[in-house]
C-alpha cells in the first residue's frame, strides 16, 4: 500500500470514464449515419464497466480488497434503428423506408453527463491524495 | 514527560491507516457507474485500535492512557496486523436498477474527510519534529 495505489486506482475510474465519453461522442457523430463498414447503419456503442482486484498481491491474500475499474468490453446496441420515410435517399429500401442509427441524443447526453460527474469524482480523488502527499513531505520540513 | 515518547509512531499508524482507507475510497469512485458494486471502506477506529495498541480513544476501548505511558516496545514494534484487514463491505446507497450500490456524494465527502484528517495527523507529526528540534537546538529555532 503506498500512495501509488491509490492514484493508480483513480487513474482506472479516468480512464474508464475517458472511454464512456469517447463512445457517447461517437454515438452522437454518427447519429445519422446510414452506412458503416459492413454497409449496415452504424449501431450504437456502449462500454460494460467491470470492478477489478487492483494490487494482484494484496488480492491474493484477501480478495477483492482494493478494486479499480476496467472496460471489459464495447458492445454493440443491436437494438432496431429508427425508419424514416425518404424515398430519394441513397440508402432507401424498395418501400422508400430508410433506417437511421439506434442513436437517441438525449439518451447519450445524458450519458455523457453523468460520465463527465464521475469522471470529475475520480479527479477529485487524486487531488485530495496529491494534497496528502504534499502534507507528508511538508512533515520533514 | 518524555521527549521520545510514542506519538510520533502512533501519528505514524495513523497516517498508514489513512491513506490504506483513501486507496478503499478511491476504488469506490472509480466503480461509481460498475453494475452490482458494492462500495467498501476502511474501519478507522478498528484498524487503529489493532495497529497502535492503547493510543485510540474511543468509547468501548479500553485502555484510555496518556500517548507518553504507552511503552515504546508495544507501541513502536511492527504491528502484526495491516490496516488492509479491516476494509468491509458497508451499505451504500440503495442499489440501483444496475445494482451498483456507490453513493458518489458520501463516497466524495469521504474522501474529504479522509484527507483532512491525514493532513491533521501530518501537521501533529510536523509539530513533534519541531519541538524535537527546538529541544535539540538549545531552544533556538
Amino acid at each position: 500500500m503506498d500512495f501509488l495505489s491509490a492514484l493508480r486506482v483513480s487513474g482506472t475510474g479516468l480512464s474508464a470514464e475517458r472511454t464512456r465519453v469517447n463512445l457517447a461522442a461517437s454515438n452522437l457523430a454518427n447519429a445519422e449515419s446510414t452506412r458503416g463498414p459492413d454497409g449496415k447503419p452504424y449501431q450504437r456503442l456502449d462500454p460494460v464497466l467491470e470492478a477489478v482486484p487492483f494490487d494482484a498481491e494484496l488480492s491474493a491474500a484477501r480478495p477483492g480488497e482494493l478494486q479499480g475499474v476496467r472496460v471489459a468490453e464495447i458492445q454493440k446496441d443491436d437494438g432496431p434503428g429508427r425508419r424514416v420515410y425518404s424515398p430519394s435517399h441513397p440508402d432507401a429500401g424498395p418501400d422508400g423506408y430508410v433506417t437511421l442509427p439506434n442513436v437517441n441524443p438525449i439518451h447519450e447526453v445524458v450519458n455523457l453527463m453523468s460520465a463527465q460527474k464521475a469522471y470529475d469524482a475520480n479527479a477529485t480523488s487524486i487531488e485530495t491524495l496529491k494534497t496528502m502527499a504534499q502534507r507528508a513531505l511538508d512533515i520533514a520540513r | 514527560m518524555r521527549i521520545f515518547d510514542a506519538t510520533l509512531s502512533t501519528l505514524e499508524r495513523a497516517l498508514d491507516v489513512r491513506l490504506a482507507r483513501q486507496a478503499v475510497l478511491a476504488g469506490n469512485v472509480a466503480n461509481a457507474d460498475t453494475p452490482g458494486f458494492q462500495p467498501r471502506d476502511l474501519d478507522f477506529a478498528g484498524a487503529m485500535a489493532a495497529v497502535a495498541p492503547g493510543a485510540v480513544h474511543a468509547p468501548g476501548l479500553e485502555g484510555v492512557r496518556r500517548a507518553g505511558d504507552v511503552p515504546l516496545a508495544s507501541a513502536g514494534a511492527l504491528a502484526p496486523t495491516s490496516p488492509e484487514q479491516f476494509v468491509a463491505e458497508v451499505p451504500g446507497a440503495a442499489a440501483g436498477l444496475d445494482g451498483n450500490a456507490v453513493d458518489l456524494d458520501r463516497t466524495l465527502a469521504a474522501v474529504a474527510e479522509n484527507g483532512l484528517q491525514y493532513g491533521v495527523a501530518a501537521r501533529a507529526a510536523q509539530k513533534k519534529l519541531a519541538m524535537l528540534r527546538y529541544a535539540a537546538n538549545d531552544g533556538v529555532g
